[in-house]
């Protein structure tokens, strides 16, 4: 358990700005997923642009399930205990800069970018302010720095036991991690990049706890891994209990992870040529899915695609799926990556090199680390 | 005006993003997202995908759907820009009219109906602008492209300006107070919004309507105020133009008089002298009086400005609580405020256009420019202080000078070319753009009326003054920034000609003051020809011109362009020029015109090769430019018979580039070049032929290039025989492809040929089946079309496929037993070969091989229907295709037997379907002919007629089909020679015109000889000799060797029918004579005569004709020895029977011997039938030619 002195927050904090030179405010923020119970609470008149809202002050206390934070200047309540599957992110009183950064890149999934960024903090004269700082703050550079390994190993092949041991070490040094959910997680993933399918999956029922996200969660990411084995009974089997969990109508993020899972289950109709089924889910899910949610639906619409491509004979469908991401809702990496791909052969299919051409151009300039790089990338000479 | 227009139409739908995104679900909203989208990255063709697919899902709103008929025009509109050709443009701008008037139906009232509007009236111009283009080019029906012009830009008028006259206040920016309620014109659809929008505005003002009402009283206070002003400033600018000409006037005619002055003219300069100050001083005393009449007003409106502005603080200071409220209403007011004038704007600009499409000077010319000056000038007067009325005064100016009215137009573009930036700042770019521009018009002006005072100043020439004028000075500033626009070359290029005009009106007095504009005039230039752009040529004329040499400048890719370009335009003139000669039979015309075709041609290749070179290696090149060099190159290199070259560059467009405008046609060059190549044998070129032909099926399926493709693809599966590859074109045909029928039936008579080939070689007859099937299905889904058409394809070659497709489908559908679908179509009114051929309509099919056999099948079909009189008449065109010449009766008999033949084939085919009733389903057939050659043999007795009933009978009867009984072909047989019989008949007797009786003579030996030969098929021997006798009685015909044959064929049957009848005498004279001929009365050579006759022929080569030789020399050999054998067989004697039997065993022998081929394996084997007989009549045992192998020597032991 973190419980931290309002005193003892700002010293550090005074002494991180002194020594690191961060201009952070001498208060903790904990980011609140939009759509979920307590974002509404915590906003009751959105703005006409939505953003999640925060909750400012100081963290009392942190688990694996839920912070509590103590915000004296709140109008609506001045204690909050938000669940962490409703948490977007938690900026630490007087964290520096660049773990914010990096922590950022890790929730997009970029590893090795979290670590450039962390790496002008590694600096011998950086030392002593890391010595100072909060637990709470050395927590949070230790779980970067682990999640960050982790992610790059499993992008790479290489590294993946040294990565293993840096979660496992954070797991016990931090067993009440608000992250521990995420690091389970990540422990799944490079089991399965060993080629562990077994530790894999018990990695990942690690992550179900009593809340109904966590739990469909945990079963989403094993139809994820059988689903990647190409064992699709089974991944359906996975996908189907995860869409079954009982959730409380305003259980949002278990909304969110229900999508998640039912979105697979269509990525497996597809793969297991049972198109027109794909096909069906994924419009089920566009049709019910908020306007607004321009990331939900990149998602969306890149399963669409390839559900689209598995049925043969809907290419120009196909097209149009993935030329939405491309074009309207491409802020999500990953999917705007797979659209990209995805684009440069079927435009090549559809008699359009110079289109393929600007695709396969776009994905290398603006994704030249992603796998989906090397799927696209035309042979020496051609 | 192009690219403005375009800019402006940019602007409407970049305006209506914000409209068009709002749909109500997430996948509306998205695919009007999307749809933006692509339109920014012009993707039309996407745009109508996604358009297509949004429209068919059944969650689209009624009011998305209605959004997406107008989005369709615009990706329509866009995806014109890139059609292939013209006519592509044309079909989609149609398609994009269609979709907005769809829209429009639905009465919008919106930012959408503005959009709709504008985006219409701008596709109404664009397709006036293609016809002004299509007008100029080389061949073109230039007065009918204009008045199609016309009609379109009046059309574009029509859907932009409001029928509705706008009584709207003069000087005042507010709406007019009447709108139409009939939203009809993009000006209707603005008004109505500001009219909507005034309303929003006035309702939420409501609360200061007190002070704001007071506030617009001084307005309308100020407004007669300000157009007083605005008149006295017009007038004293129209007056201020006057004086510098009467200055230089004047300094002309202060200058001391010359010797060579006149005393006219000098009376004159008198008289001038008087007249000319006296004038000055009464302009500049107006001018004085007009600005002194300006000061009332002035001060008047000085008085009510200034309680404006205390009106305006109040209203200001009320307004404050209401702003934020107000921010948006008024913002849109002004966005629709100025959509309001950039239409009006459009419509005069419209007119402009218009004026383009008659003749300079015409009425119509002038009203459309007087129209467009008039709304211009309206514009112009009433927001002279906004961009748009500035605009407006530039477009007013260039239409007064065009209408030659060209001090107006100076007047009228005074305020623009004297625009000065604020001290200390650059000119706007918009101001900058308008001095330029009206700069360059005043130019041309002060060039025409030849006055450079405004340049150059007064004479006599003062240099100070002269440097200092600011408009040289404008002129002569090198370009900092960017590349010279085309409007700053043409100011520089102007003042250069004004400046080397004027030099050059000096008198030798004035050389210095020369010198120096003259340097001027070639700096200009030499500044203007370096940027190598627009009148770079002309620049180093005038440079040429003034004694200097400008020398050569840097190339760039779009100078290399231009001049390509230019090159290419110049080609094409050659070509019409060379075909309007051609079409007039001027041989010297002709030739010259080629001659210029070439020299032309190879000039656009070079420059081309050159702009290329340079595209190619500059990165920022427009891709599209460079296609367009590619596919032109292509085209020039194939009309210089470059194929391997012309090949390359098409396959290159084809593969990297299938999009690009030029593509296409490129493809179809490529296709044509490897085609040339192939066709010269180039194996490769065939391979890559096919390659290129596959890729480009695959690219575009639809268009031309497609269907030359296609018919590549089909011509090289018909040459390989491959009637599985004709299957699959067939059945992978695209339904949409261009010329679908065509190709259809193109690949349907070569498979059918293969199946008819496949049929007669035994392939597997379920194969054949299938392809026949495939056959049937093609022609019967072509023909339909071609009909629906109402005309046969155009083309001799094209008809052709399709007559020849509808005999071959009719000839089906005879051997189905489906006479009436026969029947129908030898007689359908389009492409029925019988009506084609008998009506003579069409000459391409009346005449030659297809109307022969198009007859000898339409008489079938009207015998097997008995239709007698229709077969007649069918017969008698027989005849007349014959002709009447000399080779008429070998036609006619070749046409018979082709007659004959297909008879024959309908009988194989009744007896091949098999079933017992074969012979009772073949009987009506029959009965049908015997009716109708009987009726012929009865009522004609022409020559050609009884002939034809001769030959049909004889083949009916000579044929081994089973369903003709034997005793019917008999029959046959005899009425055949009684037919031939009547020939002779009919020669015999008196008075037979002259043709006829010349005619008959010319068939007598024929028709003997088939009468011999009928009457020796039906064991006639008495009649068949007699006519033998009677043909070798004449000497001439004794070297006739059909009449040989025919001898020997008769004494070797009559033979062997004597020795079966026990008379052995008989037989063995005979079969002797068969073998060894006679020498007495008509000359026999007999089978060994025919033999030794033809031998020489027979192995002198291989062709056709040798092999025909030699077939009949083994054919004779064999006769000889079987004549021998039977001749053996009759005698008693056994001695002489040995003998015999010897002689023809060793006949056999030798001709084996000295041909060990014996004419292949079939006559082996009856050569060795024969030696086998003659081996166990002699007593030996039967070992054929294994006897006549020679032991080979036995080899020598090796010695120790």
């Amino acid at each position: 358990m973190i419980t931290l002195t309002g005193a003892r927050i700002r010293t550090m904090a005074a002494l991180l700005v002194a020594v690191i030179g961060v201009a952070a405010r001498a208060e903790d923020r904990v980011r609140l997923r939009l759509g979920t119970a307590v974002a509404k609470e915590a906003q009751p008149k959105p703005p006409r642009t939505p953003r999640p809202p925060e909750l400012r002050g100081t963290i009392a206390q942190a688990t694996a399930d839920a912070i509590t934070i103590e915000t004296p200047a709140n109008v609506i309540k001045k204690e909050w205990v938000v669940p962490t599957e409703d948490v977007l992110e938690v900026f630490l009183d007087g964290e520096p800069e660049e773990l914010r950064s990096g922590r950022g890149m890790v929730a997009a999934g970029d590893g090795a970018g979290a670590l450039e960024q962390l790496a002008p903090t590694e600096s011998a004269d950086r030392a002593t302010a890391w010595e100072r700082a909060t637990d709470a703050v050395q927590a949070e550079r230790m779980f970067v720095k682990s999640a960050a390994h982790a992610q790059r190993a499993i992008r790479s092949g290489e590294g993946l036991e040294p990565a293993l041991a840096g979660l496992r070490a954070f797991l016990k040094t931090h067993p009440r991690s608000h992250h521990t959910a995420f690091v389970h997680e990540l422990m799944g993933d490079v089991f399965a990049r060993m080629g562990k399918p077994d530790d894999a999956l018990a990695a990942y029922d690690a992550i179900a706890t009593q809340s109904p996200a966590r739990r469909i969660r945990a079963d989403m990411l094993k139809g994820r891994l059988h689903l990647d084995q190409k064992r699709f009974k089974d991944a359906r089997v996975a996908f189907d209990k995860a869409i079954a969990i009982e959730s409380p109508a305003g259980d949002f993020s278990a909304f969110l992870e229900k999508r998640e899972a039912r979105l697979l289950l269509a990525r497996c109709f597809a793969r297991d040529s049972q198109a027109a089924d794909a096909i069906a889910l994924a419009r089920q899910l566009l049709s019910e899915a908020d306007p607004a949610d321009s990331a939900g639906l990149a998602t969306i619409f890149v399963v669409l695609g390839e559900a689209q491509q598995a049925a043969g004979d809907k290419n120009k469908d196909a097209l149009i799926s993935y030329l939405t991401v491309d074009t309207v809702h491409n802020g999500v990496p990953e999917a705007h990556a797979e659209a990209l791909a995805r684009l440069v052969k079927l435009w090549e299919k559809e008699n359009h090199p110079e289109r393929a051409r600007d695709a396969r151009q776009t994905l290398e300039q603006t994704y030249p680390d992603s796998p989906w790089v090397r799927l696209v990338r035309k042979p020496a000479g051609s | 005006m192009h690219t403005r227009s375009l800019l402006a139409l940019l602007l409407v739908v970049a305006s209506l993003h914000p409209a068009l995104v709002r749909g109500e679900t997430a996948s509306e909203m998205t695919t009007l997202a999307l749809l933006d989208r692509l339109q920014e990255r012009d993707m039309p063709d996407v745009m109508l995908w996604v358009i297509e697919q949004a429209s068919a899902s059944a969650e689209c709103s009624a009011d998305t759907r209605r959004r997406l008929d107008f989005l369709k025009g615009s990706a329509l509109v866009s995806q014109s820009r890139t059609a292939a050709d013209t006519d592509a443009r044309t079909g989609l701008l149609d398609q994009a009219e269609k979709s907005i008037d769809a829209f429009l139906e639905s009465s919008p009232a919106d930012d959408m109906a503005i959009a709709a509007f504008t985006q219409k009236g701008n596709l109404l111009v664009e397709r006036g602008r293609t016809c002004l283009a299509l007008s100029l080019r080389p061949g073109a029906d230039a007065a009918a492209q204009s008045k199609d012009a016309a009609v379109f830009f009046d059309r574009a008028i029509k859907t932009l300006r409001t029928a509705a006259i706008p009584p709207g206040k003069k000087g005042s920016e507010e709406p007019p107070p009447v709108v139409p309620e009939k939203i009809e014109t993009a000006e209707d659809a603005v008004l109505r919004s500001l009219r909507d929008i005034a309303t929003e505005i006035e309702q939420i003002r409501l609360p200061i309507k007190g002070i704001r009402d007071e506030y617009e009283a001084k307005n309308a206070e100020m407004a007669p105020l300000q157009r007083e002003v605005e008149k006295f400033d017009a007038e004293i600018r129209q007056k201020q133009t006057e004086v510098p000409r009467l200055q230089q006037q004047l300094a002309a005619i202060q200058r001391a008089p010359s010797p060579r002055d006149t005393p006219q003219g000098l009376q004159e300069r008198r008289a001038l002298a008087g007249q000319l100050p006296i004038r000055l001083q009464a302009i500049l005393g107006e001018i004085a009086r007009l600005e002194a009449g300006r000061q009332k007003p002035e001060i008047q409106l000085k008085k009510i400005a200034s309680e404006k502005i205390k009106l305006s603080k109040q209203l200001a200071a009320a307004e404050k609580p209401l702003e934020k409220e107000l921010d948006e209403p008024l913002r849109r007011q002004e966005e629709l405020r100025a959509k309001l004038l950039q239409t009006r704007l459009m419509v005069a600009e419209t007119f402009f256009e218009k004026s383009k499409a008659h003749a300079p000077n015409s009425d119509e010319w002038k009203a459309a420019l007087e129209e467009s000056q008039r709304l211009n000038h309206e514009l112009a007067e009433k927001y002279g202080t906004l961009g748009v009325g500035f605009v407006a005064r530039l477009n007013e100016g260039r239409n007064q000078a065009l209408l030659g009215k060209r001090d107006a137009a100076i007047g009228t573009l005074a305020p623009l070319f004297t625009l000065e930036a604020a001290p200390g700042q650059p000119l706007s770019p918009l101001g900058l753009s308008l001095k330029t521009k009206a700069l360059g018009i005043a130019l041309e002006c002060w060039e025409e009326d030849k006055a450079y005072v405004e340049v150059t100043g007064p004479s006599p020439f003062e240099p100070e003054k002269y440097r200092t004028n600011p408009l040289l000075r404008f002129a002569m500033s090198p370009v900092k920034e960017g590349r010279m626009t085309p409007e700053m070359a043409t100011v520089k290029y102007r003042t250069a000609t004004l400046l080397a005009a004027r030099a050059k009106s000096h008198s030798a007095q004035e050389a210095t003051a020369a010198k120096v504009l003259e340097a001027d005039a070639y700096k200009l230039a030499r500044e203007v020809s370096s940027v190598n752009r627009d009148f770079a040529r002309e620049a180093r004329e005038l440079a040429a011109g003034l004694g200097k040499n400008l020398g050569p400048v840097d190339d760039d890719f779009p100078s290399k362009l231009a001049d390509g370009q230019a090159a290419f335009r110049a080609f094409q003139e050659a070509q019409a020029a060379l075909k309007a000669a051609q079409a007039a039979g001027n041989a010297a015309a002709s030739d010259e015109a080629a001659d210029r075709a070439v020299k032309t041609r190879d000039e656009a290749l070079e420059a081309m090769q050159d702009a290329l070179a340079l595209g190619e290696q500059d990165a920022t090149a427009n891709e599209a430019a460079t296609n367009q060099i590619r596919s032109i190159l292509a085209f020039l290199l194939y009309d210089a018979r470059k194929f391997a070259e012309a090949a390359a560059l098409g396959s290159l467009l084809v593969k990297d580039h299938p999009n690009s405008a030029s593509s296409r046609q490129a493809a179809r060059v490529a296709l044509a070049s490897l085609q040339s190549l192939a066709a010269g044998g180039d194996a490769e070129a065939r391979a890559r032929l096919q390659d290129l032909a596959a890729l480009i099926v695959t690219r575009w399926n639809d268009g031309p290039e497609a269907a030359d493709a296609t018919t590549v693809l089909i011509n090289l599966a018909i040459e390989a025989h491959d009637a599985d590859a004709l299957v699959a074109l067939l059945n992978g045909l695209n339904p949409q492809i261009q010329r679908r029928p065509e190709l259809l039936l193109r690949a349907a008579a070569g498979l059918r040929q293969e199946a008819e080939s496949g049929r007669k070689s035994g392939t597997d007859t379920g194969r054949v089946a299938e392809w026949n099937a495939a056959v049937q299905r093609a022609i019967d889904e072509a023909l339909p079309a071609v009909e629906a058409a109402g005309a046969l394809p155009a083309g001799a070659a094209n008809a052709k496929v399709v007559v020849s497709a509808a005999l071959m489908r009719a000839q089906m559908a005879l051997a189905d037993a489906d006479q009436p679908l026969a029947l129908a179509l030898l007689e359908n009114k389009v492409y029925g070969p019988w009506t084609l051929v008998s009506s003579g309509s069409d000459p391409t099919v009346a005449q030659g091989s297809l109307a022969t056999t198009s007859l000898t099948v339409a008489l079938n079909a009207f015998v097997e229907a008995q239709k007698f009189d229709d077969a007649q008449k069918a017969m008698n065109l027989l005849e007349q295709m014959a002709g009447t010449g000399d080779e008429a009766s070998a036609k006619l008999t070749a046409m018979y037997q082709s007659l004959g033949k297909g008879l024959q084939d309908r009988l194989d085919q009744v007896a091949s379907a098999g079933g017992d009733d074969a012979t009772a389903r073949a009987a009506p057939l029959l009965a049908g002919f015997e009716s109708f050659l009987d009726g012929v043999a009865k009522r004609d007795p022409k020559t050609a007629a009884q002939l034809w009933v001769a030959t049909t009978y004889q083949t009916l009867g000579s044929g081994t089909n089973s369903v003709v009984p034997r005793g019917k072909a008999g029959q046959y047989l005899d009425r055949a020679a009684m037919a031939y019989g009547r020939l002779l008949d009919r020669m015999g007797q008196e008075g037979l015109a002259e043709a006829e009786a010349t005619e008959l003579r010319r068939f007598e030996p024929t028709v003997r000889l088939k009468i011999a030969s009928l009457s020796r098929e039906r064991g006639k021997w008495d009649a068949a000799q007699e006519q033998i006798d009677a043909l070798l009685a004449d000497p001439k015909r004794q070297n006739w060797l059909d009449a040989q044959i025919e001898a020997a064929e008769l004494l070797l049957a009559a033979g062997r029918a004597a020795k079966s009848a026990g008379d052995a005498a008989s037989a063995d004279a005979k079969l002797r004579e068969a073998a060894a001929g006679r020498t007495t009365g008509g000359v026999i050579w007999g089978w060994g005569g025919i033999a030794n006759k033809v031998s020489r022929q027979a192995f002198a080569g291989s062709d056709a004709k040798a092999m025909q030789a030699r077939d009949l020399f083994f054919q004779a050999r064999l006769k000889v020895a079987e004549s021998l054998l039977l001749r053996a067989e009759v005698k008693t004697d056994a001695a002489e029977k040995a003998k015999a039997l010897q002689t023809a065993e060793t006949s056999i022998a030798m001709t084996r011997k000295l041909y060990p081929d014996l004419g292949g394996a079939v006559m082996q084997q009856r050569f060795e039938n024969l030696l086998k007989a003659a081996q166990t009549a002699l007593g030996k045992p039967a070992d054929g030619f294994a006897a006549l192998e020679t032991p080979a020597p036995a080899t020598p032991a090796p010695t120790p």
